[in-house]
């Protein structure tokens, strides 16, 4: 047996606490001076460093002292969208251009079971008034979900809110905003609103990409489950409106979002006929283009997985796989084949090679003015 | 045998005291306070360092192991510079997972170095082995800060036995460690001592002298501050798309192959773009792996033409000099013609006008074939369609949708339909036909037989004076 000679040592075995007490108190003393920084990084820098300590600094806007390495490599090989998307862990970004704030959209997305872990939100709002008040609720919903001290609610793995950076037109009142002439200027805005929002979110981790309209308030809670297991590139759920009809005096239902069709040959002749830079929308007496519209197709006692092949969808709840989005389809901003915004979306992704599908009798219900 | 004395027993020979154990007797009536204090203290510390503030950190995002290499090195989640934020006046905190941007104050400025805009560099790599010293010398010499730089590399449709991403990934743990000069000095004398040196190697005996000399030069030291920086984050992509069309320069050139190839490469370059992109990028710029000198400041001196969105340089290439010293590289870079839209209005919808063959001939204005060797380096001219070698853009002509076409968009393709995209969407597209940059000189078959033929020349000539 080795005896410790060392006198210190020996005083230390001897009276462990007279020891202690000390360097106890000298771990406190830098603890509450330097402060301890919070969040949890691999990194050896931490760009969200907050220092909680008594004599803390401001933290620096950009970060000056880099780390060795911050480096990641992604493997977009092993990266899937299939239909058994939960059960794959596949990630999903739900991308909604928000000029006006819902609270039963928000709480119809809170209701979606899909993990909210697998789940990203991403919103952009206008530089308008409106947008001032819209975004100030959002901010108020979302730190109350992904506050750490709510432990209730489970946490969406990333939240991401953008302010636009173009100019939009000021006022967005149902009546204003469907009067036709408007139509070309605010979808151009919605489309480069869709782009800046979708370039800047998607990840190399995401699987799918669902575009759900601010103004949807009412969808069932299986939605991204529902849409992601038809396994198609781009599918798009029958946008409806709930409303009391006065003649019936009961509650009913009506079709809403027109912008999910299937190509006609008078729509063609139509295109064929117009200027490079003209337009065709549907809904409005001016331009018939007799195309059957998937609003039209809604049997309530049809199958709900029914698939229709489509040529023009809407923005109201469309799933697409991220690939697509990748591949560069985006939502043009100007006249494609005479088509804008969503519509020319659908376009792209088909002159890419992708099928457009819709679901004629799944219902999703927007807000009602 | 010797043993400790434990007993109490008295002894006649005194034993020294501090043999016996302490008796607790000793201690008497006095309370315990130091020991009570220091157990409180503990208690306190233990409690402090690992209980409290536990609920301020949430739990970091979870990334799937099946996406990522098994060779990841560390992968911290980069986050923003904006989280203490303040929206409509109030200064609040936002937990982590939480991200808030106003697109607004990412648009680019003239003098972005000073105004600190974030650059988002983007390169494309397919087989790029050979290449890569060259690249990482070319990244290190840019002047723009580091700091404020983020890179992102697809290497894409590699044959088996290419080692593109094994090579990438020790040259960036390296850059980032800044130790990568050192290693590429010391692998380039290791190649020069062992003397591997091949056949295709011979023509650069045929190169000018000034430029050689020139070349020799650009990478020698001494080095500016900011070479060995290393830069803000670095990122790998691995998509293969299924190209099996070959890199060589004959297979990569002829024209049948041009549409489908340049559609493969656009969709590769969006598939980049749309991984890397952030709302804090204020510019992207595109660059080639195979250029050969370039001046290091080059992002700052395209990102001070205000006025415009899109700038490239001109880019042309050396050659040996019984072909002429050098060429215009670069023919995608150019002004719209009458001729051209004439040629594009009886086309289908599905072919690729591609520049520089005769079986298009579009009679543009080449950016290339209006350089003067002493032009004025700040003189721009607008375009229509440009090269992808050396591109910056505004972060913002991304994000609204301009990307670079994988179809057949206007009868173009990738870089091509992407100047014609942002021209569509509004942006200005400009570019320098007096800033070059040049592309290495790789000869082509009929290049490396005219050497094989001097070679065979000067032996003869050499044997016929000798003997």
């Amino acid at each position: 047996m080795v005896v410790v000679k060392s006198p210190i040592l020996r005083h230390i075995r001897r009276k462990p606490l007279q020891f202690v007490a000390p360097v106890v108190t000298l771990i406190l003393v830098l603890y509450l001076i330097v402060g301890r920084s919070s969040g949890k990084t691999k990194g050896k820098y931490s760009y969200k460093s907050r220092s909680k300590g008594l004599f803390s600094r401001p933290r620096d806007v950009i970060p000056r002292n880099l780390p060795n390495d911050h480096i990641s490599h992604y493997d977009l090989n092993k990266l899937a969208s299939t239909p058994m998307a939960a059960y794959n862990q596949e990630r999903v970004l739900i991308l909604s251009p928000m000029s006006r704030f819902y609270d039963e959209y928000w709480a119809n997305l809170l209701k979606l079971t899909y993990p909210r872990e697998l789940i990203e939100l991403g919103f952009i709002v206008p530089r308008t008034a409106d947008g001032d008040v819209a975004l100030k609720k959002l901010e108020k919903a979302v730190k109350l979900v992904q506050s750490p001290r709510n432990s209730k609610e489970a946490k969406f793995a990333k939240i991401t809110i953008l302010r636009q950076d173009n100019e939009s037109l000021q006022s967005q009142k149902e009546k204003d905003r469907h009067a036709l002439s408007v139509q070309k200027e605010r979808r151009a805005n919605m489309a480069l609103a869709r782009n800046s929002l979708l370039f800047t979110t998607i990840g190399p981790y995401t699987s799918w990409v669902l575009w759900l309209d601010a103004d949807i308030v009412e969808t069932p809670n299986t939605l991204i489950q529902d849409l992601a297991g038809h396994d198609k590139p781009v599918i798009s759920a029958n946008c409806y409106q709930r409303y009391f009809d006065d003649e019936k005096k009961e509650d009913s239902i009506r079709p809403y979002d027109f912008n999910n069709w299937v190509e006609s040959d008078e729509g063609l002749r139509i295109a064929s006929t117009m200027s490079d830079d003209d337009i065709i929308v549907e809904g409005y007496h001016d331009i018939a283009t007799y195309r059957p519209l998937m609003a039209h197709f809604y049997d309530p006692n049809g199958d709900v997985n029914t698939e229709m092949q489509l040529d023009g969808v809407g923005g109201a709840a469309v799933m697409v796989k991220a690939d697509v989005h990748r591949d560069g389809a985006m939502f043009p901003s100007f006249p494609f084949y005479h088509l804008i915004e969503t519509e020319g979306f659908a376009k792209m992704a088909k002159r890419l090679g992708y099928e457009v599908f819709g679901l004629p009798n799944y219902l999703v219900f927007h807000f009602n003015e | 045998m010797l043993r400790r004395d434990t007993n109490h027993k008295k002894t006649d020979i005194p034993v020294a005291e501090p043999l016996y154990p302490k008796s607790s007797k000793r201690r008497g009536n006095k309370a315990p306070v130091i020991p009570i204090v220091a157990a409180v203290l503990t208690l306190l510390a233990v409690y402090l360092l690992f209980f409290n503030g536990k609920g301020d950190k949430l739990a970091p995002t979870p990334t799937s192991q099946a996406i990522k290499d098994n060779v990841a090195v560390d992968s911290s989640t980069i986050s923003t510079n904006s989280h203490t934020v303040t929206i409509n006046g109030e200064a609040e905190e936002l937990p982590d997972s939480i991200e808030y941007y106003d697109l607004n104050d990412y648009v680019g400025f003239e003098d972005g170095k000073s105004k600190e805009d974030i650059i988002l560099l983007c390169i494309p790599l397919r087989n790029a082995e050979k290449v890569l010293p060259l690249m990482f010398r070319n990244m290190m010499n840019m002047t723009y800060s580091h700091s404020l730089v983020d890179i992102a590399f697809l290497v894409s449709d590699c044959s088996e036995d290419d080692r593109t991403f094994e090579a990438l990934v020790e040259y960036t743990s390296a850059l980032q460690s800044g130790t990568l000069l050192q290693l590429l000095d010391s692998q380039q004398e290791e190649m020069k001592r062992s003397g591997i040196r091949g056949t295709s190697d011979l023509y650069l005996s045929y190169m000018d002298k000034a430029y050689s000399e020139n070349v020799r030069n650009a990478y020698s030291p001494p080095y500016h501050d900011e070479y060995e920086k290393p830069f803000r984050s670095i990122q790998i992509f691995r998509k293969d798309f299924g190209q099996i069309i070959g890199q060589g320069f004959s297979d990569r050139h002829d024209v049948k192959v041009q549409g489908i190839r340049r559609k493969l490469m656009g969709r590769a370059r969006n598939w980049l773009l749309s991984n890397a992109l952030k709302p804090y990028h204020s510019w992207v710029y595109w660059r080639d792996a195979d250029i050969e000198t370039s001046p290091g400041s080059i992002i700052e001196d395209l990102m001070k033409f205000k006025d415009y969105d899109v700038i490239v340089p001109n880019v042309w290439r050396p050659l040996p000099t019984f072909l002429g010293n050098e060429q215009p590289y670069d023919l995608n870079s150019w002004m719209e013609s009458e001729k051209g839209l004439e040629l594009a209005r009886n086309l289908g919808e599905d072919d690729v006008i591609v520049e520089g063959y005769q079986e298009y001939p579009t009679w543009r204005v080449h950016l290339a074939y209006i350089r003067q060797e002493n032009g004025d380096k700040n003189e721009i001219v607008d375009l229509d369609g440009v090269g992808g070698v050396s591109i910056l853009a505004r972060a913002k002509v991304f994000r609204q949708g301009v990307h670079f076409p994988a179809f057949t968009f206007m009868n173009h393709a990738e870089t091509e339909a992407f100047g014609k995209l942002a021209r569509k969407m509004g942006f200005r597209v400009g570019g320098l036909p007096h800033y070059t940059v040049w592309h290495i000189y790789e000869p082509s078959e009929d290049d490396l037989q005219d050497i094989s033929r001097m070679e065979r020349k000067k032996r003869r000539l050499r044997q016929t004076s000798g003997s």
